[in-house]
């Protein structure tokens, strides 16, 4: 049933795809750099996030105030908030298009796990910052934020209160509140290069940032944004004053609309529920092993007599999945008795794609289920039946 | 030079044009802003928005030409007599 | 070269595709020996990923018979191994200056780039390739003596090597 509609929203992510490609060059395809984008979008939260963190001031008196003045006086301070505002909105559809992407087409399997699963980290952490972005505002709507955060935190059993004293900073509200709530913003942003290290670490030229073309666009979209839809903000936090209607972030409040719906524990049991299945996702294979077919002939076997340490799968694995260490024997031809490497695979590195034996000009390497005897009998076969089959 | 050619050399034509446009408005915004008439700052800043993407826009008209490069790799030259289609 | 040769008649030239398991999806097109209905003297191989060819068995393929040999993988920024393709396609230029030096038209060598679920334009790409193949006519007759090797058992004076043969 998973795995059908999987396969089914795999057609559709595809033929979406050949549409897009008869309009665009299909390396300029902005949904082949959905990774690219979301770092993109991350560079300019920092950047812009600098210039606010220069104007900011973490008082429960001074907060609203000063972020008044940075819009209103400051030139250019209401477009760099407005730009750090629509960028963090940008971030998450971003970071969501790539996890939908990655997953309808089957990139997180053998040892892509790795990045998938500090995505999802980063995609945990990103909302969290988000959220704490909202109070650091302290309007009416950081208020109520700030109240169903704290009322979320103290549903969960045990460790409730504790976490709920941390992220507010003491007890109940009070002068440590809003350079707590500041640390927790900006910290975990910090942390996220960390994640993103993990995420890139077992990818060889990873796609860093989208092309040219998408990172001017999608500047000049949220700096557009910024400027004709300015960010406001609500009236100044009054603790204890009732809160009346306010504007809702879907892509980072949904939690905390919902909890005016449900029982707070339900909410959290809720996200940690989709954050837990979206750990299991890499380890749940959408095809069996013969629907695999070619794309599971096992992983690649150096072939030790012909090694000759050049390096050439080396440099051409995706994965970094083959390391080259000093010879301990010389090879069995003429080419390998003289070597100084020798090129080892990384069995959980391997994704069984086979482009190191693309690469291999001395037949050292081979895929145990796609023998190169294989290939070259089935092409003279081919080339046998081609002959029958002309007109 | 095709249909598509010559409405590529159009865009990017008049895309300069609005890109020249803007700067002009972002020297208005600068000019006429201040605390007081914000209106200004953000015609400024929303002219600095659409000359980003009118440059993103004047790149991808480029690309579609042919005229700037992507990997070596895909160019189809004279090696494979140019039987194939060009660059969409 | 080109066009000089009488054309052999309406024999459809034998084409072996190497098709990527994540590029064009071949079911549905082809029948159950591998041949493209289309075009039925095209023959297709499924291989794990594009990068997966070695430039060797290309070149066997063109040794063995057939007219033209290509190599199908995904879009250019889409390969499901993130460069298979691009490697493929500069071992793909390499390959043919090689074999042009071998007076090779390079155009029996192809390297094409679709998607799953684009038949249309795959198919569209591979007439163009009969097209041109038709057009070149039939590969140069392959060696028949073997090459002069130089060595002891040669003239003492100085025989300049040979173009050996593979």
């Amino acid at each position: 049933m998973y795995r059908r509609a999987l396969t089914a929203l795999q057609k559709f992510t595809l033929r979406l795809d050949v549409a897009i490609n008869r309009v665009y060059p299909t390396d300029l395809n902005p949904l082949y750099y959905t990774g690219g984008l979301t770092n993109l979008f991350l560079f300019i939260l920092v950047v812009s996030g600098i210039f606010i963190f220069f104007y900011y001031v973490p008082s429960l008196f001074e907060g609203h105030a000063s972020i008044v003045y940075l819009t209103e006086q400051v030139p250019y301070g209401g477009l760099i908030r407005g730009i750090h505002r629509y960028s963090a909105d940008a971030f998450i559809v971003a970071a969501v298009l790539h996890l939908l992407r990655n997953w309808f087409t089957d990139r997180y399997l053998f040892s892509r796990d790795s990045p998938w699963i500090s995505g999802m980290f980063m995609l945990l952490l990103g909302g969290f910052i988000g959220a704490t972005g909202y109070i650091l505002v302290w309007d009416e709507r950081a208020l109520a934020v700030l109240g169903v955060f704290d009322g979320l935190l103290r549903s969960i059993p045990i460790v409730g209160r504790a976490f709920a004293e941390l992220v507010i900073g003491g007890e109940g509200l009070g002068e440590a509140t809003l350079p707590r709530i500041l640390l927790l913003h900006v910290g975990p942003a910090s942390a996220l290069y960390v994640l993103l290290w993990w995420h890139y670490v077992r990818l060889r030229h990873p796609k860093i940032w989208p092309p040219a073309t998408w990172v001017l666009v999608n500047l000049g979209v949220v700096t557009l944004l910024a400027a004709l839809i300015p960010a406001v903000s609500g009236t100044p936090a009054t603790p204890g004053a009732r809160p009346g209607a306010m504007p809702l972030d879907v892509f980072f409040l949904l939690p905390f609309w919902l909890a005016g719906l449900m029982p707070p524990l339900l909410v959290v049991l809720l996200v940690a529920g989709l954050f837990v299945l979206g750990f299991v996702i890499p380890y749940v294979n959408r095809e069996s092993d013969p629907e695999m077919g070619v794309r599971h002939a096992g992983v690649a076997q150096v072939i030790d007599g012909n090694c000759t340490g050049c390096e050439l799968c080396y440099y051409d694995c995706p994965y970094n999945a083959i390391v080259m260490v000093p010879s301990p024997h010389p090879g069995l031809s003429r080419a390998a008795a003289s070597r100084k490497l020798l090129a080892v695979v990384l069995d959980s590195r391997c994704v069984e794609c086979g482009i190191c034996i693309g690469a291999c000009p001395f037949e050292a390497l081979e895929l145990p289920g796609m023998l190169e005897s294989e290939i070259t009998r089935a092409a003279t076969e081919a080339v046998g039946v081609a002959g029958a089959g002309r007109a | 030079m095709n249909d598509a050619h010559r409405s590529y050399v159009i865009s990017v034509y008049v895309l300069a044009l609005v890109g020249a446009l803007c700067a002009g408005l972002i020297l208005v915004g600068e000019r006429f802003g201040s605390p007081e008439r914000r209106d200004f700052w953000a015609l400024g800043g929303a002219a600095l928005g659409m000359i980003f993407v009118v440059y993103g826009l004047i790149l991808l008209m480029l690309r579609k030409l042919g005229m700037i490069g992507l990997r070596r790799a895909e160019v189809e030259d004279d090696l494979r007599g140019r039987w194939t289609k060009p660059v969409p | 070269m080109t066009g000089a040769m009488p054309a052999q008649g309406d024999r459809a030239p034998r084409v072996i595709g190497f098709v990527c398991d994540w590029a064009v999806g071949t079911s549905a097109i082809t029948d159950g020996d591998g041949r493209l209905r289309a075009h039925p003297s095209v023959v297709l191989i499924r291989v794990p990923c594009s990068g997966f060819i070695r430039p060797g068995w290309l070149e066997d393929t063109l040794k063995a018979g057939a007219d033209g040999v290509f190599v199908v993988g995904c879009p250019y920024g889409d390969c499901l191994n993130r460069e298979g393709n691009y490697l493929m396609r500069e071992r793909m230029d390499q390959l043919q200056r090689r074999l042009q030096r071998r007076k090779v038209d390079p155009s029996r060598l192809a390297m094409l780039a679709h998607g799953m679920h684009d038949e249309a334009a795959f198919l569209a790409e591979v007439a163009a390739l009969l097209n041109r193949l038709r057009q070149l006519g039939p590969p140069p007759a392959p060696r028949t003596s073997a090459p002069r090797l130089a060595g002891p058992t040669t003239a003492p004076q100085a025989v300049p090597a040979e173009e050996g043969g593979a």
